[in-house]
């Protein structure tokens, strides 16, 4: 199942996808939350912590500008762009590549 | 990339851009569900109205009217968006302290209204399809 | 007098910080003191006309300035930032113009990226347009870092970053400023929004320094936001309408030291 939550900045997106993701978790799903914001906070709605969140968002960043290089392989990129989050969901922050592929 | 996580048996949730540069790439077959977060509130409404108009046409899309205070709230929503239904997520102080101190809202109280609200709302979606194994 | 000191003020923050509210407010008690203002929507999304209290955009949109041109868009023969604001711009209450990407109608990206690939560069034109160079610019940003990173406001000498009570909103602040101020020649003010005694005592140890302004929490701006009015003709006493009243001379009085420091 692919879910995707969009509106306005602010609205509470994020908040919302969290929440979601984790309440997915526990009702038995295995739960892959993407942050496809070119700003990623998903991580604190998650329950990582403001610090890994932060992280996060440099790594994207590094990614976008190119210091860093992409993953090959999908499962290079969860590993390497990700965190693991509590109830067992894996947050993966995605750059503006990732989001193009149709996968 | 998505297919191939689908094909593992994961539920992916993509938390998108701000607005709808997100929804503008999307391809056929890249979404099972769009939810529409609004807020009682012009500029947002705005927005809600147009990510409608933009959502796939093989999409399942709901409509989260986020921080509601009264009724007069949800007619605003309601109004903006037409004749759909709409999932209603009150405003709440246990959310904002949640936000204040960077925390999970499910770890600061599973029970507040605004996070049972969501809870459920994960828990109906959980049931729409075959679960993936976790772990 | 005011009019001399033409300011050049970029807004960012977070989503959802309140970037809309203060920049339009901001352009309307900038407009009342004496200043002819452009204030520049360059966010896709809707909020700088709301908060300005400017009509909706009728025809022509601003799109309608480009013309493909392979994969991108030009500007049409004959258009540059003068005419631009001539033909698209919109007039708020007290005379400000505002120019904003809008949104067009229609399906699909392509209305959308004609509109942001005109807004721009004519954006990108501004500085050398001797018409403006009195003007006082105030540009709405779209939400985060990226306008930051990309330096979409190359106007601005000032970079106002809003900040909520928020570990999501402080994050985005802390990485903006990181990135307005390893530029030279741009002054980057930390405006703390929706602040409470608490929340700015909070906001200001997670920033790690002290805001330059901070604008209370206020209802009145709620119900504004919700009726679809701008705060300053909805609720002109209220506290935060004052707050960013007083936001406007102290801008004013820094561009004032900037001026006899140089």
């Amino acid at each position: 199942m692919k879910i995707i939550v969009a509106g306005k900045g602010g609205v509470g997106k994020t908040t919302i996808s969290g929440t979601i993701a984790r309440s997915l978790a526990r009702s038995g799903h295995s739960v892959l939350a993407l942050d496809a914001d070119n700003n990623p906070m998903l991580g604190i709605s998650l329950g990582v912590g403001p610090e890994r969140t932060d992280e996060l968002g440099t790594l994207r960043q590094a990614l976008e500008s190119g210091e860093v290089a992409h993953q090959p392989s999908t499962a290079g990129a969860i590993e390497t762009f990700g965190t693991d989050a509590p109830d067992g969901v894996r947050l993966v922050v995605l750059s503006r590549i990732d989001r193009a592929d149709p996968g | 990339m998505l297919g191939e996580l689908e094909g593992d048996g994961k539920t992916t949730i993509c938390d998108s851009e701000a607005g709808v540069a997100t929804l503008l790439r999307l391809q056929p077959g890249q979404t099972d569900i769009v939810l529409v977060v609004a807020q009682p509130g012009a500029k947002s409404l705005d927005v809600a109205r147009r990510a409608i108009e933009l959502a796939p046409e093989d999409t399942d899309l709901l409509v989260v009217a986020n921080r509601v205070r009264d009724q007069a709230d949800l007619e605003v929503i309601q109004t903006a968006v037409g004749n759909r239904e709409l999932v209603v997520v009150p405003e709440d102080d246990a959310i904002t302290r949640a936000e204040q101190e960077g925390l999970a809202p499910i770890d600061v109280d599973s029970d507040a209204p605004a996070v049972r609200a969501l809870i459920n709302l994960g828990e109906r979606l959980a049931a729409l399809s075959p679960r993936g194994e976790r772990g | 007098m005011a009019r001399a000191m033409a300011l050049r003020i970029a807004v960012a923050g977070k989503g959802g910080a309140g970037k809309s509210m203060i920049a339009g407010t901001l352009a309307r008690a900038l407009a009342r003191r004496g200043h002819s203002v452009l204030a520049l929507g360059t966010d896709a999304m809707p909020g700088l006309t709301h908060s300005l209290g400017a009509p909706q955009s009728l025809e022509p949109a601003l799109a309608d300035a480009v013309e493909p041109d392979g994969r991108r868009w030009r500007l049409k023969k004959g258009i540059g930032p003068v005419r631009a604001v001539q033909r698209y711009a919109t007039t708020a209450p007290d005379g400000v113009r505002l120019l904003d990407c809008g949104t067009p109608a229609g399906r699909g990206a392509d209305p959308v990226y004609a509109s942001i690939s005109a807004f721009l560069q004519v954006i990108h034109r501004l500085e050398d347009a001797h018409t403006f160079r009195d003007w006082t610019l105030v540009g709405d940003l779209a939400a985060g870092p990226e306008p930051a990173a990309v330096n979409s406001a190359p106007y601005a000498d000032t970079w106002l970053v809003v900040v909520e009570p928020t570990w999501k909103s402080v994050l985005t602040a802390r990485r903006i400023a990181r990135i307005t101020r390893s530029r030279a020649g741009k002054s980057t003010l930390l405006v703390m929004n929706k602040a409470s005694d608490s929340g700015l005592r909070a906001a200001e140890q997670m920033l790690g320094e002290r805001v330059f302004a901070a604008i209370p929490a206020d209802g009145a701006i709620i119900e504004a936001d919700r009726a679809g009015v701008a705060p300053i003709d909805h609720s002109p006493s209220s506290p935060a309408v004052h707050a960013i009243e007083r936001l406007v001379e102290a801008l004013e009085r820094a561009s004032i030291d900037r001026m006899v420091k140089s």
